[in-house]
């Protein structure tokens, strides 16, 4: 009776991702993001970093589609390899986020005691600490930051909003009929985590992983823009950087700037679409028209 | 009025905030190999400036404990700090860390107060339109316009958004000035010195206000649609009252009062984002002030500014959770 209903609520629940409109096209613009950019750096014949590559300033042209830039780098090329690398550490540190804050919240909320007061604090402080000003401290400090500290670094300030938020989620869930009823025919604390809680909360998780990586990646912009990225790689904040650098405002590099700020905000807005879609299938009275 | 148990959990957990920000403060510069001082030293010598060799070295290491054993820097680092000394800039030397911070704090404070009042008071219309125009079946067209617009606007990062607009309005329209936060040819405390403020303040203000609205309008139509279900809304309508009375007296006013605990939660992120929002514009504050610390490595400047964040976000949250139990007496008793 429970498998069945569980399998008949997770058969509707496919149904209506595959049907939500928002959600497909949100994913749809970032796997297309990123597929293009992978095959673009594949085939690109150019190097994305290395100083005097090709021409400096050349305009766009058939050879160079958003042209070069002051150092002698192909633009285009440099902006798949950027957007390629703020995908993967948005990514990298949206996940381990995700991950201790989902791991945080069960295990405090559900077996609740000393260790749910300490997490709960903690939660609450990290809240509270202005997560950019240590940020810039910590990478300004560490002075040579690479890709996978700067994810951990992120992912350590990404996760604390999300854990109050599946916090108060367990705790309204632990107290439902079918967690009682599972709890009284002897599942133990993991089976229930895993087999009643996690499946119930699955678009709720969704909506939120994608704030999680829409946060990592703001930060991680942000930190790049004002220099304190990862060195010897190129990002989309470090490309705005160089261009900020090179004073391409004033110099009308347009074609050199704009472009990741357009990558970026298509991610964004691709995320928030994507967790506005994951919202109505979660909830059914939000989908009225 | 409040429990005394609700007063001294505020307190703990703001003591307890502030304890692990300033440990992080005090640990992370620790962590580099080295002594932060002579690293900064050899940088500046190699760049042509020598401030005095080893005796500056060794004054500076005893300025900062670097000299003794952990546990005694981290008392006298606390010492220093109860009495409200960060140190000394190495970049602006002999400016100290506070007067470095005093200099740039009013503007930060004049031009986040300005957008956040803004965004708020927008948002909160804004959200509280969307919401209870929506309770009818046909919503209108305008509010859920400027809405969805305003949802999508608060997904962009203040700083591209503000990218764009200094290249918009500085660069191709010359409307407002870039740089700085006042034209400084201009003599203190005349008309035109204001006025030269405000326009300096316009672009970074409306680059937080147009990202931060949507978030605010969010928050308010949820609240609004929670209101809409009380009570004392039918009661107010079978007494015959109008829709815009109701609207006004009843409904808005309750849900003004919940909105406000969202600042407590809200305070982190604003002055994050704001910090490199002023970057941008080189606006000349706090986050301008920890750009050039972070560009030249001076490592008391960054600390020094980094905890003036964290204190002042942290005691703006404090405030709040404090003065609210009297605005809505039934938080504090629970």
């Amino acid at each position: 009776m429970k498998t069945y209903s569980r399998i008949f609520v997770s058969i509707r629940k496919l149904g209506a991702i595959r049907s939500n409109r928002k959600f497909l096209i949100g994913l749809c613009i970032i796997v297309g993001i990123f597929v293009i950019s992978g095959i673009g750096s594949a085939i690109s014949p150019y190097h994305p970093r290395r100083i005097g590559d090709v021409a400096p300033n050349l305009p766009p042209s058939s050879e160079h589609i958003l042209g070069t830039d002051p150092m002698g780098r192909d633009i285009l090329t440099q902006l798949f390899a950027g957007t390629l690398l703020s995908m993967q550490i948005g990514f990298t540190a949206g996940i381990i986020a995700f991950a201790v804050a989902l791991l945080l919240a069960m295990l405090g909320a559900y077996y609740g005691g000393y260790g749910d007061s300490i997490i709960n604090v903690f939660t609450e402080v990290f809240i509270t600490i202005p997560s950019l000003a240590i940020l810039i401290l910590i990478a300004a400090v560490v002075g040579r930051v690479d890709v996978p500290l700067m994810s951990v670094i992120l992912a350590a300030f990404g996760w604390s909003f999300a854990c109050k938020v599946f916090r108060a989620q367990v705790l309204s869930l632990k107290e439902r009929g079918f967690v009682r009823l599972a709890k009284l025919s002897g599942a133990s604390g993991i089976e229930i985590i895993a087999k009643e809680l996690v499946p119930n909360m699955l678009t709720f998780l969704g909506t939120w992983f994608a704030f999680i990586v829409s946060g990592a990646m703001m930060a991680e912009a942000g930190l790049e823009l004002i220099g304190l990225g990862p060195q010897n790689t190129v990002s989309l904040g470090i490309i705005l950087n160089w261009s900020m650098h090179f004073n391409a405002f004033t110099r009308g590099l347009i074609n050199w700037w704009l472009p990741p700020c357009i990558v970026l905000i298509t991610l964004f807005v691709s995320l928030f679409v994507i967790s506005m879609g994951l919202d109505e299938i979660g909830n059914p009275r939000l989908r009225k028209r | 009025m409040y429990t005394l148990k609700y007063f001294l959990r505020r307190i703990s957990m703001y003591g307890l905030t502030l304890l692990i920000a300033i440990s992080i403060n005090f640990v992370v510069p620790r962590l580099i190999p080295g002594n932060p001082v002579q690293t900064k030293m050899a940088q500046l010598y190699r760049q042509g400036v020598n401030l005095g060799g080893k005796e500056f070295i060794e004054k500076f290491s005893r300025l900062f404990y670097l000299d003794q054993p952990m546990h005694m820097q981290f008392i006298n680092y606390m010492n220093n700090l109860i009495h409200g000394n960060l140190g000394l800039s190495i970049t602006y030397f002999p400016s100290t860390v506070e007067e470095m911070i005093m200099r740039a704090l009013p503007w930060t404070i004049g031009l986040l107060a300005t957008a956040v009042i803004i965004s708020y008071a927008g948002g909160l219309v804004l959200g509280a339109l969307m919401g209870w125009t929506q309770r009818k079946e046909r919503g209108s067209r305008l509010v859920s316009g400027v809405f969805v617009v305003s949802m999508f606007l608060s997904q962009i990062p203040y700083y591209i958004l503000g990218i764009m607009l200094v290249y918009l309005l500085t660069f191709i329209f010359v409307v407002f000035p870039y740089g700085g936060g006042v034209d400084i040819s201009l003599s203190f405390g005349t008309i035109e010195y204001i006025i030269s403020i405000i326009q300096h303040a316009t672009l970074p203000a409306l680059s937080i206000v147009l990202v931060q609205v949507g978030g605010w309008a969010l928050e308010a139509r949820g609240l609004m649609v929670n209101v809409l279900g009380e009570d004392y809304l039918f009661l107010a309508k079978a007494k015959g009252l109008h829709d815009k009375q109701i609207f006004r007296s009843y409904a808005v006013k309750n849900m003004i009062l919940p909105s406000i605990t969202d600042f407590a939660i809200y305070f982190g992120t604003i002055a994050s984002g704001s910090i490199i929002t002023e970057i941008v514009f080189s606006y000349p504050g706090i986050g301008s002030l920890m750009y050039s610390a972070v560009q030249q490595l001076d490592y008391p400047l960054i600390q020094g500014v980094t905890l003036v964040v964290i204190f002042g976000v942290t005691t703006a949250a404090l405030i709040i959770d404090l003065v609210y139990p009297f605005l809505d007496p039934r938080v504090g008793e629970k």
